[in-house]
């Protein structure tokens, strides 16, 4: 096993992260596709994965990449889902745009 | 706890005229009298919510049982206390402050008297009634309200205070409520109940209220406390406070709605909806002597107040010409009846009011007798012909075969309420009327007058219903309750022994009850029992017996006895001898009668006065404070968490990305503030 | 130390290059946005090599954080979905190479075979499927909702000051970090639990004879315990130096051995997941046998409600 990250490594990681993370949020508030907004929380998964990956190594042992597997899962059984509703709501009305579904709201 | 109260006992011993009254000590368990009808209540009560249970029918074993058994107590009660007082406490009920209203008997021989009216007249109703109401659907009900009437009756007249005697003063009002309400499937019963229990409530205010006062002024609403005190700012001379003398009139504002007396008569008319039983024993023999006896118990408070008494007087005078005027138009025996009982009820007010409690108390004693073997009469009439109570439809009824029995108790109790010599009635009224002529009071004379005269016509309308119903030929039409086909004869269903045997035993009290206030003393052995009690009155040294009569009680014997006489014979000759001649006189005076029967439009007169202006009032304070204050600030609290809604509704639109950009908001403002608090 | 202030002008300038970026009819100034964003990453950089250098990070960490941040940059401001979801496997091939220098060999090729792979072929069929043109005669044409963002300045201001106070907060919170985590365990620590792999090892290296089994193995020392299959005998084995333990052993152990309930509870979402997908994506058949039916059914409801006052 290679050397354990310094603190430096590991801020220059979690920097990455947080830039991957705002520009997937950005990408969730601004575009109104809804495929692309579930590719946008991909993203931000993307990120989360990077800082525990990167925490993981500054600390020398592997529970960052355990982590990492759950959210693997999270993320795949998201996608089924989130793909899923897509799916359904575009056969109901063929749009994918997310604001007219607006009108579920309460 | 006896023997302290029994300190207080010796002090009130001194408020009354005999010196030989003592504390005694008493070995009869007196709290049987409450509770052995309690138990009956609970018993019958449990048999009448297990509909089906064929068991329902001991209902009227276990409350004639029950009663009984008071009766048989209040005997031995009767006997132990004698002339003396006595006190018990059955439990410790309010402990509060100063106020001490305990579960506490307190006995005299007013108490005495009144537990052998109740008990025993209610021990006969219940015999009656256990025949009377055979085959009635509420029959396990109907001996569980009348045990309940029992027990809050008991515990009104045992009471040693206040608090106590109103729990029970509103346990009769609830059970007259029941009880008038009975047949709860006959609209005009479920009317006259709710009327009986409003007009009930306007009285009942004012006793609250005077209980109220009691408590204020004398810091007590135990008895004895307060007839101390009353004792001592009596002798003491000392101007007695405005606010003491109201409470008199606030107590008589409550005996007049539990009496029905002018102007809250009203309702007892209309509470011989009930079945008849209920009639006798509570519109007619008991509950509303209940105002009666409060007076009476409470006379040394009225004495403190110059005007308390005369009040009485000439309300109970009017009530009782008023009545008998209506009464004397009236078709329904029943109705007469109780006209009858509103203007009994007036002579015993007259009687407290020209301080004759003797002969107040004697009269209720002997008018409970004769009128509930009227009622019970009238019921057995009633029973026999399917609900028939109309004078005109009934004829010749002494005639029938069966009906000898009913025929004569009537005979008797008409007699005694018609006041023939050396009935009951005859000596109680005598006795009132006479301490009306001979007592100094605000126009007492005239009160005297007008008692005579409706001594007449009390005979009079007796007579009427007497000679219609049981004289003269014989004929007859059965009621509404009567289902037969048109074919189908109706035959009269003769009472059984049960009715006949109180028929019987009421009919010997009516005759005979009025020799306990005859006899050597003052006024027999019933005027020394109300010498001894807190009623006890006497007379100012000079005031009586003196200058207009020597004797005055002769005297009105035979005035009343003449003016009954003349009374009855009228009403033979209208009634039985010449009936076309009434009819003529009817027409004759046809508006009068008209204007009789139909009450005098009392009952139309509230609605114009009381009920529409408070119906008015009603509309106006819906209209103003309900609709548009009360209406208006429950509305403007429903406003505001809609306009804060309104406000914040658009950050609600629905679209993800605006919860995203919250979320987003929300969490950089929680990283500063930590990152600046840090 | 890093300086927040270039940190904070960089975070503005990146929000501003990204407004002109996001999708809009007939941008041209995207170029603009373009300079803006590369001098906002210019300028990071600038911070990180000026708050005390690389700190044990080369040339590969610069290259894949630009490729990857450079490609998410591409996904959310490109109109077209299917140009979105290549550009994001370009992020996760970005993001597995980063792993790699972490020395998370497997995860990164997780994430290849299971987002690259799986998730986004996933996406790409449901992009296909659900994609339509706005009118047929122009089936290149970008809808409405692709074509424009919705409230670009709002979103890229909460995001950008978002980043700020993540930043902010860091470089707080890792400034009182020590340098290096002070007492790691171990190295190869797992080959205490890994007897067969070592067993397996030493047989190999034919340092155990045929009839010996590993008994124990201390991971420190880098000895083993073996003993021969009758039960006595029992010698120490040195094990051999090229013995390691691989990031996968090492991930496996741990899922087995520290989070075993969390690897069924993972398990059981997967399966919810699929069942839900399926139950969602279902199409709702019109007139099924049990609808045809349904005739019958008040009848048999009122039997049943008649059925049921005659018991009471």
């Amino acid at each position: 096993m290679t050397e354990p990250l310094s603190i430096l490594a590991l801020n220059h990681y979690l920097l990455l992260s947080a830039v991957l993370f705002v520009i997937g949020f950005i990408g969730f508030l601004t575009r109104r596709n809804l495929i692309i907004m579930f590719l946008c929380t991909e993203l931000m998964f993307q990120a989360a994965a990077i800082a525990m990956i990167a925490f993981g190594a500054y600390h020398g042992n592997v529970q960052g990449q355990v982590f990492l597997i759950f959210i693997l899962t999270i993320a795949a059984a998201e996608a089924a889902l989130a793909l899923a509703l897509v799916v359904m709501l575009y056969r109901r009305r063929p749009t994918l745009d997310a604001e007219k579904w607006s009108e579920l709201k309460g | 706890m006896i023997s302290a109260a029994g300190a207080q006992l010796v002090l009130l011993s001194s408020l009354a005229s005999a010196s030989d009254a003592a504390a005694v000590r008493l070995n009869v368990p007196v709290e049987w009298i409450v509770f052995a009808p309690l138990l009956a209540a609970l018993l019958c009560g449990i048999l009448a919510l297990r509909t089906g249970d064929a068991r329902a029918r001991y209902s009227g074993a276990i409350c004639v049982a029950g009663i009984g058994l008071a009766f048989l107590t209040s005997v031995a009660i009767a006997a132990s206390v004698g002339y003396g007082f006595a006190h018990e406490t059955v439990f410790e009920w309010i402990r509060f402050d100063r106020l001490r209203a305990d579960f506490a008997f307190f006995l005299d021989p007013l108490t005495s008297i009144m537990l052998l009216v109740v008990t025993g007249i209610g021990t006969l109703v219940a015999v009656y009634a256990s025949e009377y109401m055979r085959g009635d659907r509420g029959y396990a009900r109907f001996f569980a309200f009348v045990s309940l009437f029992i027990v809050a009756m008991t515990t009104l007249v045992l009471a040693d205070n206040l608090i106590l005697m109103y729990l029970g003063w509103e346990g009769v009002g609830l059970c007259s409520y029941l009880l008038i309400g009975f047949y709860y499937e006959k609209p005009a019963a479920v009317a006259a109940a709710k009327k009986a229990f409003i007009v009930n409530r306007i009285g009942d205010l004012g006793f609250a209220l005077g209980i109220c006062l009691t408590y204020l002024q004398f810091g007590s609403v135990e008895f004895a406390v307060i007839f101390e005190q009353v004792e001592a700012l009596r002798t003491s001379g000392a101007e007695i406070p405005t606010a003491i003398e109201a409470i008199p009139f606030l107590l008589m504002l409550g005996a007049f709605g539990k009496s029905a007396q002018l102007p809250l008569y009203v309702w007892l008319p209309d509470a011989m909806e009930g079945p008849t039983p209920v009639s006798a024993l509570i519109h007619a023999a008991t509950m509303v002597t209940a105002g009666v006896y409060l007076i009476a118990r409470t006379l040394p408070l009225f004495l403190l107040s110059e005007y308390a008494l005369p009040t009485v007087a000439w309300v109970g005078c009017l009530t009782a010409v008023f009545a008998a005027t209506i009464g004397m138009a009236q078709y329904d025996i029943k109705r007469i009846f109780a006209y009858s009982t509103v203007s009994q009820l007036g002579y015993m007010f007259m009687g407290l009011g020209v301080l004759s409690s003797v002969g107040a108390t004697f009269h209720l004693f002997t008018h409970a007798f004769f009128k509930a073997a009227l009622f019970l009469g009238c019921g057995a009439v009633m029973h026999g012909f399917a609900g028939q109570l109309d004078l005109r439809r009934l004829s010749g009824l002494g005639r029938v075969p069966g009906w000898q029995i009913v025929t004569g108790s009537m005979l008797v109790a008409c007699l005694a309420l018609a006041g023939f010599p050396l009935t009951s009635g005859f000596f109680s009224k005598d006795m009132i009327l006479a301490e009306a002529f001979v007592t100094a009071g605000p126009g007492y004379r005239a009160i005297g007058w007008i008692g005579l005269l409706t001594a007449g016509l009390t005979a009079y309308y007796t007579f009427r219903v007497f000679f219609r119903v049981f004289l003269g030929p014989v004929h007859f039409t059965a009621g509404e309750e009567h289902h037969g086909g048109h074919g189908h004869h109706f035959h009269p269903h003769a009472p059984g022994a049960a009715i006949n045997v109180v028929l019987i035993v009421l009919g010997a009290g009516a005759i005979f009850a009025g020799w306990a206030g005859v006899g050597g003393g003052h006024h027999g052995w019933f005027g020394s029992m109300v010498h001894h009690s807190t009623a006890a009155y006497e007379a100012p040294a000079g005031a009586a017996h003196g200058g207009f009569f020597s004797n005055p009680h002769q005297w009105m014997m035979l005035a009343s006895s003449v003016v009954g006489l003349l009374g009855i014979g009228v009403a033979a000759y209208l009634h039985l001898y010449n009936r076309a001649a009434a009819e003529r006189l009817r027409r004759s005076i046809l508006p009068v009668a008209v204007l009789a029967g139909h009450k005098w439009c009392v009952d139309e007169g509230y609605d114009l006065l009381v009920r529409r202006p408070l119906r008015f009032i009603g509309h106006v304070c819906y209209s103003l404070g309900d609709t548009l204050i009360i209406n208006g600030l429950v509305a403007l609290g429903g406003a505001v968490p809609r306009l804060i809604g309104a406000a914040v509704r658009p950050m609600q639109n629905g679209r993800l990305q605006g919860y995203g950009l919250g979320m987003a908001g929300g969490l950089a403002t929680v990283i500063i503030i930590v990152w600046v608090m840090l | 130390m890093v300086q927040m202030s270039i940190i904070y002008a960089a975070c503005v300038a990146g929000a501003i290059g990204l407004l002109f970026l996001l999708p809009r009819r007939g941008n041209r100034w995207w170029p603009i946005g373009a300079v803006l964003g590369g001098g906002a990453l210019g300028a990071g950089l600038l911070a990180l090599a000026r708050g005390g250098g690389g700190g044990g990070v080369d040339l590969f960490f610069y290259l894949l954080a630009f490729l990857a941040i450079g490609a998410a940059v591409r996904m959310i401001t490109h109109s077209r979905p299917v140009y979105a979801a290549l550009y994001f496997i370009l992020v996760v091939l970005a993001t597995a190479g980063l792993f790699v220098q972490l020395a998370a060999e497997f995860m990164a090729f997780a994430l290849i075979i299971v987002y690259a792979g799986a998730i986004l072929i996933t996406y790409l069929f449901v992009i296909m499927l659900a994609q339509e043109a706005p009118d047929d005669q122009h089936p290149d044409a970008l809808t409405e909702y692709d074509a424009t963002a919705r409230e670009p300045v709002a979103a890229t201001v909460a995001g950008f000051v978002l980043l700020a106070a993540l930043l902010g907060m860091m470089y707080r919170g890792t400034g009182a970090m020590p340098a290096h985590a002070a007492a790691h365990r171990t190295a190869d620590a797992e080959l205490a639990v890994l007897t067969g792999k070592v067993q397996a090892a030493l047989r190999a290296a034919d340092l155990i004879r045929p009839g010996e089994t590993i008994r124990e193995v201390d991971a420190e020392a880098r000895t083993a315990v073996a003993a021969q299959d009758s039960g006595d005998g029992l010698r120490t084995v040195a094990l051999p130096d090229d013995l390691r333990v691989s990031n996968v052993d090492a991930v496996g152990v741990s899922l087995l051995s520290e989070f075993p309930v969390s690897l069924e509870v993972a398990g059981v979402i997967l399966m919810l997941a699929m069942l839900g997908a399926v139950v969602l994506a279902r199409k709702e058949r019109v007139g099924t046998p049990r609808d045809s039916k349904s005739g019958n059914t008040p009848h048999d409801s009122q039997s049943l409600i008649v059925g049921a006052e005659g018991a009471l």
